[in-house]
This record gives C-alpha cells, sequence and structure tokens, in this order.
C-alpha cells in the first residue's frame, strides 16, 4: 500500500489576474510611486527656489521691450492639458474594451490614445517656447523646463508602450498576458493624466498665486 | 470563488523523482557563458551581488588603511591633499551605495523568495537588469579613481564645491553618474522585493506570520523607493548645472539657484538611507537571536510595528545633519525631537532581542556572537547619536572625527555586525557547508577588538577639535598618539577581514557538511536542500504558524497542480496569502543585459555630452522591442502543439538521495 499525502490542489485556480491581484500591476503601481515622489521634489524644488525671487517668474530682460512678468503661456498649456486628458480618458476605454477582451475596440480607441499622446508631444514644445525662458536662464526657468521635460519622457514611455503593444496584439489577438498589459498600461496612463493636473497647476497658476 | 482544494493523494514510487526531474528542466539556467548571462534566477543574481558588493567593501577597506596610514604621524607625506579627498570619497561613497544597501537587498533577494516560499522574485528579468546597472555604476566609479580623477568632493558631494565653479573637470560628474545607475539597481530591486513579499507568500502565511527578516525588507524596499529619487534628482541636478550646453542653475546662486536646496534634498534621501541600511539589520538579528535562543521571537508584533514607526520617522529627521545652516529655532526643535524619538523603535527592539535571549537557551555559535557584538556597539553609536541630536553639542562637534567615531559605531554596529552574523548564519544554505567555527571566533573577536581601537579613540580626537577630511595635522595638535591608535585598529580590522576570507575559501571546499536545517531554525528556507535546487521547493510548502518549521510542518498539507513543464508559480492574497491565481513567471532572457548596455551607456557618455541622453534615448527604445515582443511560454505551446522546449534533449539532473527512482522509465 502506498502512503498518502495531504495537498492542496491548486489546478483549477485561474491562469491569470487582469487586476491588482496581478504581479505586474502592483510592480508598475510601486513604479509610479517612485516617479510620484521624483515629482513631489521637483514641485517642492519649485517652491522652495521661489525664496530666491524678488518676482516669480523674474522679469525677461533679454527682450526688447523687457518682459517684467513673463507667465507661461496659458494657452498652449491648457489645450495641452485637455489634449493629455483627452488621451487618458481613450485609454480608459481601451482599458474597458481590455476586459471584455475586445480587440477591435481596444485597438479602436488605444489608437485615439496613441495619436492623442503624438499631439500631446508636439504641443508640449510649444509649451516650452511658451514659458519665455531657456532653461539655463536662471534657476525657475530650470525647475520649470525640469518639470516639463520629466513628465515630456512619461509621455514618450507611454506612447511607446501603447505602440508596441497594440501592434502585438494586432498581429497575434489578444490573449490573458496583453489584455492585462493593456490594463497595467492604462494605469500608467491614469497616473500621466493625473499627476499632470496638479503640475500644470503648479506651472501656469503658480506664478499669480506666489508671483509677488 | 474556488480557493484550491485539500485532497489527499497517493505516493506512487517516482512521483516525486518525476517533479524533480521536471521542475528541474524548467527552472534551471542555460549551459554556458550564455546561460550565465540570461539567468533569472534570483539565487543566482544575489550571489552575484553579495561577491560584487563583498570585493567593493574589499576595495573600500583598502582605502581606508590608505588613510589610516597617512593620518598615523603628523606631517606624515605618505599620500598627499589630492589623492587624499579622492580616498575618502571613493570610501565614502562605495560603504554607502556599492556595498551596504546592495548587499542587504542581495540578503533580500536570495532569502525573501525561499523564506515565503516560492520559486524566484517576481518581475526576474528586472532583477537581472539591476545587477548589470549597478555593476557599471561600480566600475564608473574606480574607474575614475584608478584614472586618478576620482570624485573628491566627500561622500555627499556639496555644492558649492562641488559645482561648475570650484570642481570643474569630470571627477564630480563619475560620482553623480554612478550614483544615477546604483539608484536605478537599488530600486528596481526594492520594487521586486514588495511584490514577492505581497503576491508570492506561501498559503498560510498571512501578514502576521511573515517571518521578521521578510518584514524588514519590505519596510526597507518602502523607504527605498521614497528615498532613493531624491538622490538621483540631486545628483543629476548638480551633472546638469555641470554639464557643458546645457548648464541649469539650480544651486547657482548668481541665478537665483540655492545650494542649501542640495542639502535638503540629499538628505531627505541621506537620512532614510541610514536606516534602509540598518533595518535589514535589525532583520538579521531578528532571525539569528529566535534561532539560538531555542524560543520564538519575544514581541513579534512590537517588533513590526518598531519597524514601519522607524521607517515614518526616518524621513523626519534629515535637518539634524544640517544644524550648522540657518535652520529656523522651531525647525531645529522639532527635528531634535524626531532625532531623539526615534530611539524609542530601536531601544523596543534591542529589549525584545535581549528578552528573547534571557528566557531562552540560547547556544553560543558564530553567529550569536556577532549579535553580540551588534547589542554593544550599535548601543553605544545610538548614544552617541542622541548626544549629536542636541543643536548645542553639534555646532561644537560638528565636521570633526566625533561624527566620524559616531557613524561608524551605527553603521558598522548596525549593519556590518549583524552581515557577518549573517553570513555565517546562511553560509550553509549558500553552499552546503558549515564555516569553520574556530576562525569564525577569531574573526570576530578580532574584528571587535580591531573596531574599538579603531574608532573609540576617534570620539576623542573630536572632542579635542580634530576635523574631519584633513590630510594631516601639526605635531603640535597632539593629535599624533590617538591617531596612531587607531591605525593600529584599522590593521586589526584588515587582519580579521583576511580571515574571514580564509575561512569561506575553506571551508567552501572542505567545511563540515550542513544537511538541511543544521541549526534548527523555523524559517522556509531551511526546508529545502543546501544549496537549493533551481526551483527552490520540490512542492509549494504551506505554513500554519508564525515559525513555519516549528509548527509541526509534517502535518502541514503541500502544494500540488502548479505546472512543473513552464515557469508557474502560485500567487496569493495579499492579506491572508490564500491561493489566489496562477502566473507564468518570466524565463531566462539575454534582454536584461541588451538594455542594461545602451541605458548603462547614456548616463555615462552623458557625463561629456548631452547628445548621449537623445541617442541613448533611442537606443534604449531599441532594446525594448524584444523585451515587449515576446508571449509567455504557455502561449506559445497553445499556438504550436509540436512546440518543443530546448532543454528536452539535455542530460537530466542527477536525483538527490532522498529520492526514488521511478518504476518505469
Amino acid at each position: 500500500m502506498n502512503p498518502t499525502r495531504s495537498v492542496i490542489d491548486v489546478s483549477e485556480l485561474p491562469r491569470s489576474a487582469l487586476d491588482h491581484r496581478s504581479p505586474i500591476w502592483i510592480g508598475n503601481a510601486l513604479l509610479l510611486a517612485i516617479e510620484t515622489t521624483m515629482f513631489a521634489i521637483l514641485a517642492a524644488s519649485y517652491f522652495y527656489l521661489r525664496q530666491n525671487f524678488e518676482d516669480w517668474p523674474p522679469p525677461q530682460v533679454n527682450f526688447i521691450p523687457p518682459n517684467l512678468h513673463p507667465t507661461p503661456d496659458l494657452f498652449w498649456g491648457t489645450a495641452n492639458l485637455v489634449v493629455i486628458l483627452a488621451a487618458t480618458f481613450f485609454m480608459f476605454l481601451t482599458d474597458r474594451a481590455a476586459v471584455r477582451f475586445d480587440k477591435s475596440k481596444v485597438l479602436l480607441w488605444g489608437s485615439f490614445t496613441v495619436v492623442l499622446g503624438i499631439l500631446a508631444v508636439a504641443f508640449r514644445f510649444r509649451e516650452f517656447h511658451g514659458t519665455q525662458f531657456r532653461w539655463d536662464d536662471n534657476a525657475y526657468a530650470s525647475v520649470v523646463w525640469g518639470i516639463l521635460l520629466m513628465h515630456l519622457i512619461h509621455l514618450f514611455v507611454g506612447i511607446s508602450e501603447d505602440g508596441f503593444m497594440f501592434a502585438y496584439i494586432m498581429k497575434y489577438g489578444m490573449d490573458d498576458k496583453h489584455a492585462r498589459d493593456v490594463r497595467v498600461t492604462a494605469v500608467y496612463w491614469y497616473w500621466i493624466g493625473g499627476i499632470w493636473l496638479p503640475l500644470y497647476a503648479i506651472i501656469y497658476f503658480g506664478p499669480y498665486w506666489i508671483g509677488k | 470563488m474556488k480557493r484550491g482544494e485539500l485532497k489527499e493523494i497517493t505516493v506512487v514510487p517516482g512521483l516525486d523523482a518525476n517533479e524533480h526531474r521536471a521542475l528541474d528542466l524548467t527552472w534551471r539556467r542555460k549551459p554556458g557563458l550564455l546561460g550565465w548571462l540570461q539567468t533569472t534566477n534570483h539565487k543566482d543574481i544575489a550571489i552575484r551581488y553579495i561577491v560584487t558588493a563583498f570585493i567593493f567593501f574589499g576595495l573600500a577597506g583598502i582605502l581606508a588603511i590608505l588613510m589610516r596610514l597617512q593620518l598615523a604621524f603628523p606631517e606624515n607625506t605618505f599620500i598627499g591633499p589630492d589623492l587624499y579627498n579622492q580616498l575618502f570619497t571613493v570610501h565614502g561613497t562605495t560603504m554607502m551605495f556599492l556595498f551596504a544597501v546592495p548587499i542587504t537587498e542581495a540578503f533580500g533577494i536570495y532569502f525573501v523568495p525561499l523564506m515565503v516560499g516560492t520559486r524566484n522574485v517576481a518581475l526576474p528579468r528586472l532583477n537581472a537588469f539591476g545587477y548589470y546597472v549597478y555593476l557599471a555604476g561600480g566600475i564608473l566609479l574606480y574607474a575614475g579613481l584608478f584614472l586618478n580623477i576620482g570624485p573628491d568632493t566627500g561622500w555627499f558631494s556639496y555644492v558649492p564645491l562641488a559645482g561648475p565653479q570650484f570642481s570643474p573637470g569630470k571627477r564630480v560628474d563619475f560620482w553623480a553618474q554612478m550614483i544615477t545607475l546604483t539608484e536605478i539597481a537599488g530600486l528596481t530591486t526594492a520594487v521586486e522585493i514588495i511584490v514577492t513579499v505581497f503576491k508570492q507568500r506561501a498559503v498560510g502565511m498571512s501578514l502576521n506570520r511573515i517571518p521578521l527578516f521578510v518584514w524588514a525588507m519590505v519596510v526597507t524596499s518602502f523607504m527605498v523607493i521614497f528615498a532613493m529619487p531624491s538622490v538621483m534628482l540631486a545628483s543629476s541636478y548638480l551633472a546638469m548645472d555641470r554639464l557643458a550646453h546645457v548648464n541649469t542653475h539650480f544651486f547657482n546662486p548668481g541665478e537665483g539657484g540655492d545650494a542649501l536646496l542640495y542639502q535638503h534634498i540629499f538628505w531627505f534621501f541621506g537620512h532614510p538611507e541610514v536606516y534602509i541600511i540598518f533595518i535589514p539589520g535589525t532583520g538579521f538579528i531578528s532571525t539569528i537571536v529566535p534561532t539560538f535562543a531555542r524560543r520564538r521571537i519575544f514581541g513579534y508584533t512590537a517588533i513590526v510595528l518598531a519597524l514601519i514607526s522607524t521607517a515614518f520617522i526616518g524621513f523626519g529627521l534629515w535637518v539634524h545633519h544640517m544644524f550648522a545652516t540657518p535652520v529656523p529655532e522651531l525647525g531645529q526643535s522639532f527635528f531634535t525631537a524626531a532625532s531623539m524619538i526615534i530611539a524609542i523603535p530601536a531601544g523596543l527592539q534591542i529589549f525584545c532581542w535581549i528578552a528573547t535571549l534571557w528566557s531562552g537557551k540560547p547556544f553560543l555559535k558564530t553567529p550569536l556572537l556577532w549579535v553580540g557584538g551588534f547589542l554593544s556597539i550599535f548601543v553605544f553609536g545610538g548614544l552617541s547619536g542622541i548626544m549629536l541630536a542636541s543643536v548645542p553639542i553639534d555646532l561644537q562637534v560638528h565636521d570633526t572625527f566625533f561624527v566620524v567615531a559616531h557613524f561608524h559605531y551605527v553603521l558598522i554596529g548596525g549593519m556590518v555586525f549583524p552581515l557577518f552574523g549573517a553570513i555565517y548564519y546562511w553560509f550553509p544554505k549558500w553552499t552546503g557547508r558549515m564555516l569553520s567555527e574556530s576562525l569564525g571566533k577569531w574573526n570576530f573577536w578580532l574584528f571587535f577588538i580591531g573596531f574599538n581601537v579603531t574608532f573609540f579613540p576617534m570620539h576623542q580626537l573630536g572632542l579635542k577639535g580634530m576635523p574631519r577630511r584633513v590630510y594631516t595635522y601639526a605635531t603640535e595638535t597632539g593629535w599624533g598618539p590617538l591617531n596612531l591608535l587607531a591605525t593600529i585598529g584599522a590593521g586589526i580590522i584588515g587582519l580579521s577581514v583576511l580571515i574571514f576570507l580564509v575561512n569561506v575559501l575553506w571551508s567552501r571546499k572542505s567545511g563540515a557538511m550542513a544537511g538541511e536545517n543544521p541549526w534548527g531554525a523555523a524559517t522556509l528556507e531551511w526546508a529545502t536542500t543546501s544549496p537549493p535546487p533551481s526551483y527552490n521547493f520540490l512542492y509549494l510548502p504551506t505554513v500554519r504558524g508564525r515559525d513555519a518549521l516549528w509548527d509541526q510542518p509534517h502535518i502541514s498539507p503541500v502544494v500540488a497542480g502548479v505546472r512543473s513543464d513552464i515557469r508557474q508559480v502560485l500567487n496569493t492574497t495579499m492579506l491572508e496569502a490564500a491561493p489566489d491565481h496562477l502566473y507564468e513567471m518570466a524565463g531566462d532572457s539575454v534582454y536584461p543585459l541588451l538594455l542594461a548596455i545602451p541605458v548603462c551607456a547614456t548616463v555615462i557618455v552623458g557625463i561629456f555630452t548631452p547628445w548621449a541622453f537623445a541617442i541613448g534615448a533611442f537606443l534604449t527604445f531599441l532594446a525594448f522591442i524584444p523585451w515587449f515582443w515576446s508571449g509567455t511560454e504557455e502561449a506559445k505551446q497553445h499556438k504550436d502543439k509540436k512546440y518543443k522546449r530546448t532543454l528536452e534533449l539535455e542530460e537530466p539532473a542527477p536525483l538527490p538521495p532522498t529520492m526514488e527512482e521511478p518504476a518505469t522509465k
């Protein structure tokens, strides 16, 4: 008679999880915590450097005539905020479609996100121009460019990730892994859009709130 | 939802042997150099980290001995001021960034998966990537030193000294980019450890049953996540301020920048860093003490809460490094209070360890000796820390050898002593052999005596006014005899470390055989062979108490139904660790290395030209393509029925002696 052994048979468990129960979801959330810390300290630098200036932003004296209160260009900043939020919204629709394994909707809404993302990158260059400073003019310009640039990097990464993923799904179809990847990338986009709200407020309204 | 089913199965002869062969085929690394470069096994990566970090420890130790030789006599001319500046900078930088943090994280990479009873860390490719980046950072720093253009502005590289005006050339940039690389590695490791602990714990290992070492690594990893971005930003600001054609003004007072901004963001990392180094040390102690006291740890819950509160308070004391700068009086009081409060959780843990030893039946082996060394030296360093938390005393001894003495007592006491204890404790698990006890005792006592002979006199030197970071001093100061004493002590420490190396090299081949659990310990890493097989556990274990192996392991069920032909692991729920879903892990791959190369090249070439970032970003993008463009083994098998694993043709691994051959081959 052979001996017996008591076991917990898990062979019937699901093969993947599409939500926060998945390791990659948590890993992504932790990476976003790292990036959030990064932006928090960038924002802290912005406010810390304020004490060294009479006016915030400092006068732009390289222009003729000098601009005494060169606030960042609100039009392009706000336009881009709308574009970024729209891209995030389409990523939300993509996310919903991924839950249903709806390949065509994922590709449809996803391509909206990619196109709007590329538009956001283009607008971001207008935003750099709209600061009315070069990064090496003064510490104010350095930190504002720093915030815009760091966020731009995330736009690039978000678009590239989407691009790879949608190309894969187009070629091979949606499997569990890629449905989950779409959902994780959607979280990334929520963060890209969400983090931009306070950062936009700081860059574009900071000069009015703590300007004088 | 169905959470898995408890049942009895019949153990037919050869069942275990077949399982072993299937798992080994799936999890072992491919042969040869290519296999070595591709491995994502947590044990392989951890051993690499540990060996590399120890080499850096040795190098930084040699630099320390060179400094001590220079300071042995007044007006000594052995080493000039320029080289001396490089020596103390590289010594401190190495010990903090290339030794202390990586080696403790490496212990986490090795033991967290084993202690929580799983087969590999979560996100194994990220783990492999992290090691290559860390290695590049270390090589970068020493390349600078060996070319005699090593950084020379101290391990915290304050501006304006480290700024473009007072440190022309590329010396400081080597430091700044080394920070970027090593912190990337530190952050990736922190993420993996947290995910592993949150999602891959053995069934039944609810939050209140997690081994204390694992708790320590989780708390440390969270601290890493919120502290290290800060230093990356500080060093990146610094590098951008210094880089020609970029020339930002973050720290340039002429254009509204601020030197104190650097100190704030550096120490917002730098103070938590102390606890990032110390908390894993407490994890080692909390693991060693109950094993050798032969009783359960006293005050488990209190220790966990102490770890968590240390992490929180640790973020609220950075300004005590800046008492010599214009800090508002209220701010000084706040940070003094916080600096004193943090002694409470540390003290609480110490009382718990003492209570465990007191009420147990301790048997004194080498690991416990190191615990004793830790307790005495760390408490002493903690007491001088309380003194330094007081602003008037701090101002008096600021930048003197008193501070040097203090932080060597807390860092060596709080981290190096527990680390040596941990190496003696876990060496049998790594190699299957015990370290020699008698050499271990020599190692310990020489280190303990040498340490005190080196660093105790520095308190006195500091009080007599000897500043740190001077390459020599006049005879009339009267600092000569104590400095000579400290140098003799450094020699004794050096001898002790040599004995340790001899012990390791000898015991690896000729030490006594260890068996699975030589110390009779309670945690799951002792429930598998020494060294563990590539897949860690033949059947994933379940636990029914805090001390898994002391709580009737022979009647705990094991997990069945996890596939052995692909790298599948069981994910459990975050709080109760109930079975949740199965998950296929990424396998071995060369992509982490292919990604690390452009990332490291970007950062290193970025020392010289900003174009590196544009080109490097593009190359990094290319390196990501194959990484993204891969599906799972399961999907491949599903698509192509004829798909065979490439390893299948190779010779199967020999069976462990405890297993029977299957009846039919």
